[in-house]
């Protein structure tokens, strides 16, 4: 019989193995998820909703399975949460947001019925910045389920988007999670809860089925205790879709064996308003990097990388939320901030909107001109770790401002990976991130499985 | 430059306003001016990149639907 806190230290690799050995089952791995999500994710403020209905059915039938000699994988039999942003039948999918707390879907998204389909149990629907922070939070209280703390410590953020899936992997509540990111959404909960996050190619993974904030940014992801298992997730999640024609005419992803030769990239100003236990970790981590191949210092070409998906973002946005706003749902959202700012959106005017495309054509092109020789361009992670749970972010001078390699990757829908990088100010998690080039998924995730094979930060336990 | 913002910036608050479906606090009237002014400081960014007339948005129009099959 595991502990829960077998449990919650266990990889994914590890959980299949006792899975296999008979050393425990899928239904008793869907308790353990369940009852830590019930008492240490609640308290984080990381869940929604619970799903015990859907996932004893799904646990026993992984065992079944399991016992009959069919075995779907390594995802088989294995607890996950999803944001709750993605339609699940039989349960509400909330989007975050008070107003659509009662909301239901007739269809499961895709991603949910690829991951069941690989035999992974679904336990839990997991917090969120309400509509996916596309409204203008200036907080972390903007969420239906409180603000989202921080697996490494209460008093922090979890950050945003994706905060209960930041949140629940870090504190050991499942090993896996859907984290979706529009421009940061996956990567800054990885960050600040000291877990792996994976940002796809756009159009990589179908958003079938998922809150719409931008249709020409949103991507779903993998969160996870490393690289291996967001890429044991990812190859269980991605895949065209003819409901998503994003998806389609994407080179089907192939996992990729490199371990050594890469070629990195580093920007010459990586380390600019970085504070100073961040940049010690960075440098750091590229000490581990340099020993896995060549590392250059490059220059992003020079384009307005942010004010461009700011713009593609606030159209989108009031755009897909239009009947919303002018419904006044806005007025039942969490963050007062959160109910006009869109209303900017709606005046904005048509022709900053396409020269905004416009000058994403050109960032593609230039930026894949200037990537193309590199597997990876390795950058910290964020500026800082994890802020207090009660910081307004307007009053931190470029809170959200200095990540220009995020702006610009994800406006040009580049792949890219959060990795734990060791403890930062108060012992808090520090992360790096690697931004790869377009359809170059499975290099971004083989540097990753690299780095972790020589460091032990993403091994960090969970709190007992 | 300063003149046509502060104008376009009314203009902008103008239309915003008369979306909404109740008149706004003077804190909110407040935080979508804050975004509008954002709005067009990214615009000015946006127009120091050289375009060409030809230079279309991505993605370009696709008459046949998505490149590619499934």
């Amino acid at each position: 019989m595991l502990s829960e806190q077998d449990f919650a230290n266990a990889d994914l690799a590890q959980l299949g193995a006792w899975l296999r050995e008979g050393r425990t089952t899928s239904v008793a791995l869907a308790e353990l998820a369940l009852q830590r999500l019930n008492t240490v994710g609640r308290d984080l403020n990381a869940v929604v909703t619970l799903t015990p209905g859907r996932a004893r059915l799904e646990a026993a039938q992984a065992d079944a399975e399991l016992a009959a000699g069919q075995d779907r994988g390594p995802l088989h039999g294995i607890p996950y949460g999803a944001k709750d942003l993605l339609a699940v039948t039989g349960y509400p999918t909330t989007w975050g947001a008070a107003p659509l707390r009662s909301q239901r879907f007739a269809d499961d998204a895709d991603v949910i019925v690829r991951l069941r389909e690989a035999g992974a149990v679904l336990v839990a629907k997991l917090a969120m910045v309400e509509l996916a922070g596309g409204f203008g939070y200036d907080q972390p209280d903007a969420a239906l389920t409180g603000p989202g703390r921080s697996a490494a410590n209460r008093e922090r953020w979890a950050g945003g988007s994706s905060s209960g899936s930041g949140a629940a992997v870090g504190a050991g509540c499942v090993p896996l999670a859907i984290g979706t990111e529009t421009w940061g959404s996956i990567h800054v909960p990885a960050a600040f809860n000291g877990v792996t996050g994976f940002r796809p190619t756009f159009g990589l993974v179908s958003r079938a089925g998922a809150m719409a904030l931008s249709w020409s940014m949103d991507k779903i992801g993998p969160m996870a205790r490393s690289a291996a298992d967001c890429e044991a997730m990812l190859l269980g999640m991605a895949g065209p879709d003819p409901a998503d024609p994003a998806t389609l005419g994407r080179p089907r992803y192939q996992p990729s064996e490199q371990r050594s030769g890469f070629r990195f990239a580093t920007l010459k100003d990586a380390v600019h308003g970085v504070e100073d236990d961040v940049a010690a970790r960075y440098h750091a981590a590229l000490e581990v990097f340099a020993g896995l191949g060549s590392i250059t210092e490059i220059a992003l070409p020079d384009l307005p990388y942010n004010a461009a998906a700011s713009t593609v973002i606030a159209v989108e946005a009031a755009s897909a939320f239009e009947e919303f706003l002018e419904a006044g749902l806005a007025d039942e959202l969490t963050a007062p901030e959160d109910r006009v700012s869109l209303l900017a959106g709606l005046a904005l005017p048509a022709t900053d909107y396409l020269r905004a495309l416009r000058v994403r054509a050109k960032a593609v092109r230039e930026l894949g001109a200037a990537l193309a020789e590199f597997d990876a361009v390795i950058t910290p992670g964020y500026r800082s770790v994890a802020p207090p749970i009660d910081q307004h972010f307007s009053k931190e001078p470029n809170f959200f401002g200095l990540r220009t390699i995020d702006g610009a990757a994800n406006l040009c829908g580049l792949p890219g990976l959060m990795l734990p990088a060791g403890p930062g100010a108060l012992g808090l998690p520090t992360a790096v991130c690697l931004t790869g080039r377009v359809d170059a998924d499975a290099q971004v995730l083989a540097v990753g499985q690299a780095y972790q094979a020589q460091t032990t930060w993403h091994r960090a336990l969970p709190p007992a | 430059m300063g003149n046509l913002n502060n104008a376009e910036a009314a203009a902008r608050l103008a239309l915003a306003e008369a979306r909404a479906h109740r008149p706004l606090t003077e804190a909110e009237r407040e935080l979508v001016q804050q975004r509008i002014a954002r709005d067009l400081a990214h615009r000015a960014e946006l127009r120091s990149v050289p375009l060409a007339n030809g230079d279309p948005p991505d993605p370009p129009f696709q008459p046949a639907g998505p490149r590619g099959g499934a």
